[in-house]
């Protein structure tokens, strides 16, 4: 296998990674300050690369507007799901699991209901290869990994250096002294919803273009959030930036050596190992 | 008296509810001969014994996402063993369900270990890899295309079962079973742990119940009625591929068991019989069935969060009248209780001379911090020491370690002249070691009853298929008079009915007591007995467990109350950050200064 091959396959890895990251984050943030298994996570992540496809697509408008339009309607979206559905069941934690399978009913039939079943594709505005030593680089792909970034710094900024990201963690590591503090925690629990599960919809408006869109493919991507979250830890946000550049680039790396499904069964694998091993993920703190 | 009459009649209208509801069940092919309709209901009752195999396991408080994956195994299995190998149908399908186990045998061995959330994510982590197996796997599974024209399932006698009538016969017939068997093992023994080791594991260890094992039966016993059904279904739909066995088939599972209620029998049947035919009913939306399917999910859930049975139940109870019980809150420890206390050990107690235990420079640390360091320590047959210290002082670390809820980092522990170190707290408690925890560790949802018969359970001897084939009543009746016998003794009669967390601090405690008690031990520690009781408590305690000494068995006993020790224990340790740093008579501590600088100075 020549460098080149193994360059291209690893530019092709980081992309996905990055994806990996917007929606592994939210998937962290919803089940480790909230407590909620969001099996409906990727299915957010679907419902974004959905609406990017009508805004780009269906009714021709620039990909920034697109990315705002889609971004607030997962937003309301998620506020939705939230307050009617899962924050009333928040008290048992298993009915909430199930009610979130019937969120994914409900979103994959709403979606394949008015898009129809058939795979979808996006084009881009953006088009054309750049070459970097033997490297081919699409400019729609170096796009994705731009604004995942952007998007990951906006949010690593939230957390880590607002007063609302100093409440969140308060949350996030004991929600009754917070409480006592005087932190509005049903706001947070609100907000880091909204967000996490937006990020997952900002995660398939930027990688809308990579793959054919399929009203089915949302469960993959919940899959897909919980292996890096595992991987990582639940509720490290660097765990799950590490776990992402794991399991995208195994992907890249075994997907094109033998074939996606091998991939998927070496993530899986590797994950059971990581919860028989250290069930606090790789990056994980203990007792959590 | 006339209780148990209602209680009784209760019982037989029940039985003749489910007969009636039987029967009707039989006609069915009579009524509707329409092959959907009876397609259905096949469908229906193949639902029932899903979602039943899976509340087996659920039942220890474990919840699988993997039963699919057991369904694909046992199909895949039959199917490949009766076309490729020409094996009659009766071999297959026994093959099915002993393949399904052998997966299940190795695979809990590995991941029961896990606790909650992380055991779900490992079970589906299991899942999802069979699932892509059965993709790659072309040979055996046809992948991707499948496997078409699979025969109808031929019995030995009865000939091939082919038209949807006849499938009627069978998967009634299958359901009935699995549901009689469900029902039986919930009431076994067998099934008396399993549902100890749901409500609160660490307590149902700590009274000698083999958590382990248990949950791997559980595992085993769900996981083969599953291939059961993997073979029976492949066999009737005729066509199989990896998408049969997709996630949502173990999902499906949850899904009725949740919509119909969750620890019952009833609950997973109504849901069965409410979720399987609502898509077809929803047919008729054409576009919409998905998203109508998970709406009416979502409003289920959302409207009555414990389920159509669990909803159904509260209703009955809000309109029959509630005997009065008891005036728990006026409810107090008396002095009789005391003075009535009189217990033999005197048969069970099989080591009657010389040192019972034996504590050899016992450390044990979290992290940095020493809990306890090189404590030794050995206590007599007969005898009673009282271990005082401040609070952190490593006393309740010393009863975990004792108990064996987790090894010593170094020393050894002898009971009875065997080494313990390490042995499981289920081994230790059957041993001999029984322990009175000092919060409210007890089985919550069950009653006061059923708290302490649990104890006993696992000292029944049962034998499990014997069990389950319901030949060890004399076994039931031992459990039923012991704890009878010992709620008597603990003057817990008034309250057996009741709810552990309805009683009053003392009797909470005394329910502690009695479950300890129960395991027959010969060495019983006591953590903090009368921590939260009046004086006249702390005196009715103390003449019991004086009583409870005279009778031969050997006690240790912790407390922060040095008063109350010292009525009681000729003989005190005293811990401090972990360490020994005094052992004597009650004067000898007083004036000890070590002691006095600890308790006072510092």
């Amino acid at each position: 296998m020549s460098l080149t091959l193994l360059g291209q396959i690893f530019f092709n890895g980081i992309v996905i990674s990055s994806v990996y990251v917007l929606l592994a984050v939210g998937f962290n943030l919803v089940w480790g300050i909230l407590g909620i298994f969001n099996f409906a996570h990727g299915h957010f992540y679907m419902l974004g690369a959905f609406m990017a496809w009508y805004f780009i697509s269906g009714l021709n408008l620039g990909f920034f507007a697109a990315f705002i339009f889609s971004g607030i309607c997962i937003f309301i979206g998620a506020a939705i799901a939230l307050k009617g559905l899962l924050d009333p069941l928040k008290e048992n934690e298993f009915v909430c699991v199930i009610a979130s399978l019937g969120l994914v009913s409900l979103i994959e039939g709403l979606v394949s209901a008015i898009f129809g079943g058939e795979a979808r594709i996006v084009n881009l505005p953006v088009t054309g290869v750049m070459k970097l030593g033997g490297l081919y680089l699409s400019y729609p792909r170096l796009a994705t990994l731009g604004i995942s970034l952007a998007v990951f710094g906006v949010f690593l900024y939230l957390v880590y250096f607002t007063n609302f990201g100093r409440a969140l963690r308060a949350t996030g590591s004991d929600p009754e002294m917070a409480q006592v503090q005087g932190i509005n925690i049903s706001r947070i629990y609100f907000i880091t919803f909204c967000m996490g599960t937006t990020l997952a919809g900002m995660g398939g408006i930027v990688a809308c273009h990579m793959t054919p869109l399929m009203p089915h493919m949302g469960i993959d991507f919940s899959l897909k959030a919980f292996i890096v979250v595992v991987l990582g830890g639940l509720g490290s946000i660097p765990g799950a930036v590490v776990g992402a550049l794991i399991i995208g680039l195994l992907e890249s790396f075994i997907g094109s050596i033998f074939n996606p499904t091998i991939a998927m069964i070496v993530s899986f694998i590797v994950v059971l190992i990581i919860l028989l091993v250290k069930p606090s993920g790789l990056l994980g703190v203990e007792g959590r | 008296m006339f209780r148990l009459r209602s209680l009784n009649a209760s019982r037989i209208w029940k039985g003749i509810i489910i007969t009636a509801l039987w029967l009707l069940g039989v006609f069915v092919p009579l009524f509707f001969q329409d092959p959907f309709v009876l397609h259905l209901f096949n469908l229906v009752f193949l639902g029932c014994v899903w979602a039943l195999s899976w509340t087996i396991l659920a039942r220890t408080g474990y919840i699988s996402f993997a039963h699919n994956a057991f369904l694909g195994i046992g199909a895949y299995t039959s199917v490949y063993l009766v076309m490729q190998l020409n094996v009659p149908f009766w071999g297959g399908f026994l093959a099915a369900g002993a393949m399904a186990g052998i997966f299940a045998l190795i695979l809990g061995v590995i991941i029961l270990r896990l606790k909650g959330i992380f055991f779900v994510l490992s079970t589906f982590c299991f899942a999802q890899i069979m699932l892509r197996v059965f993709r790659l796997a072309v040979p055996i599974t046809g992948g991707a295309n499948g496997i078409r024209g699979i025969p109808p399932p031929i019995f030995p006698l009865i000939g091939s079962i082919e038209s949807h009538g006849q499938f009627y016969v069978l998967f009634y017939i299958y359901a009935t079973l699995v549901v009689i068997f469900t029902a039986r093992l919930f009431t076994s023994n067998i099934g008396r742990e399993f549902k100890a080791i749901g409500e609160d594991m660490f307590v149902a260890e700590s009274m000698g119940i083999d958590t382990t094992r248990q949950k791997v039966i559980a595992f085993l016993i769900s996981s083969v009625i599953a291939g059961f059904s993997g073979s029976f279904h492949a066999h009737y739909v005729s066509f199989i591929s990896d998408t049969t066995f997709e996630m949502i088939k173990a999902i499906e599972t949850v899904i009725y068991c949740v919509v119909g209620g969750i620890g019952s029998i009833v609950g997973p049947i109504i849901g069965a019989f409410v979720m399987v035919p609502l898509p077809e009913f929803l047919r008729g939306f054409v576009a919409y069935q998905i998203a109508l399917y998970g709406l009416i999910l979502i409003l289920i859930l959302r409207f009555f969060p414990e389920g159509i049975w669990g909803t159904v139940k509260r209703g009955i109870h809000a309109f029959t009248p509630t005997t009065p019980t008891t005036k728990l809150k006026s409810l107090s420890l008396s002095s009789e209780l005391a003075d009535g206390f009189s217990i033999d050990f005197g048969d069970t107690l099989d080591f009657k001379k010389g040192t019972i235990l034996e504590c050899q420079a016992i450390s044990r640390h979290f992290g940095g911090l020493a809990a306890l360091s090189k404590v030794s320590f050995s206590i007599n047959s007969g005898e009673i020491l009282g271990i005082v210290g401040p609070n952190g002082a490593g006393k309740t670390t010393l009863y975990n370690v004792i108990t064996g809820v987790f090894p010593p980092n170094q020393g050894t522990i002898i009971f009875k002249g065997r080494n313990i170190t390490g042995l499981r707290p289920s081994k230790i408690s059957h041993l001999g070691v029984g322990r009175v925890f000092q919060t409210r560790i007890l089985y919550t949802e069950s009653s006061v009853k059923e708290n302490v018969a649990r104890s006993f359970v696992p000292r029944s001897g049962f034998n499990g298929i014997k069990d389950l084939l319901s030949l060890e009543k004399k076994k039931h009746q031992w459990v039923n008079d012991e704890t009878q016998q010992i709620l008597t003794l603990c003057g817990l009669d008034p309250v057996a009915e009741e709810l552990p967390k309805n009683l009053p601090h003392g009797f909470q405690r005394l329910l502690g007591f009695a479950m300890a008690l129960a395991t027959k031990p010969e060495l019983i520690l006591l953590d903090e007995p009368v921590t939260g009781m009046s004086i006249e408590e702390m005196n009715i305690i103390g003449d019991m467990l004086e009583k409870i000494h005279k009778s031969g068995l050997t006690i240790i006993i912790v407390e922060h109350n040095v008063n109350f020790v010292m009525r009681l224990c000729p003989r005190i340790l005293v811990l401090n950050y972990g360490e020994k740093i005094a052992e004597g008579t009650p004067e000898e501590i007083r004036n000890n200064p070590n002691v006095i600088e600890a308790f006072l100075g510092g």
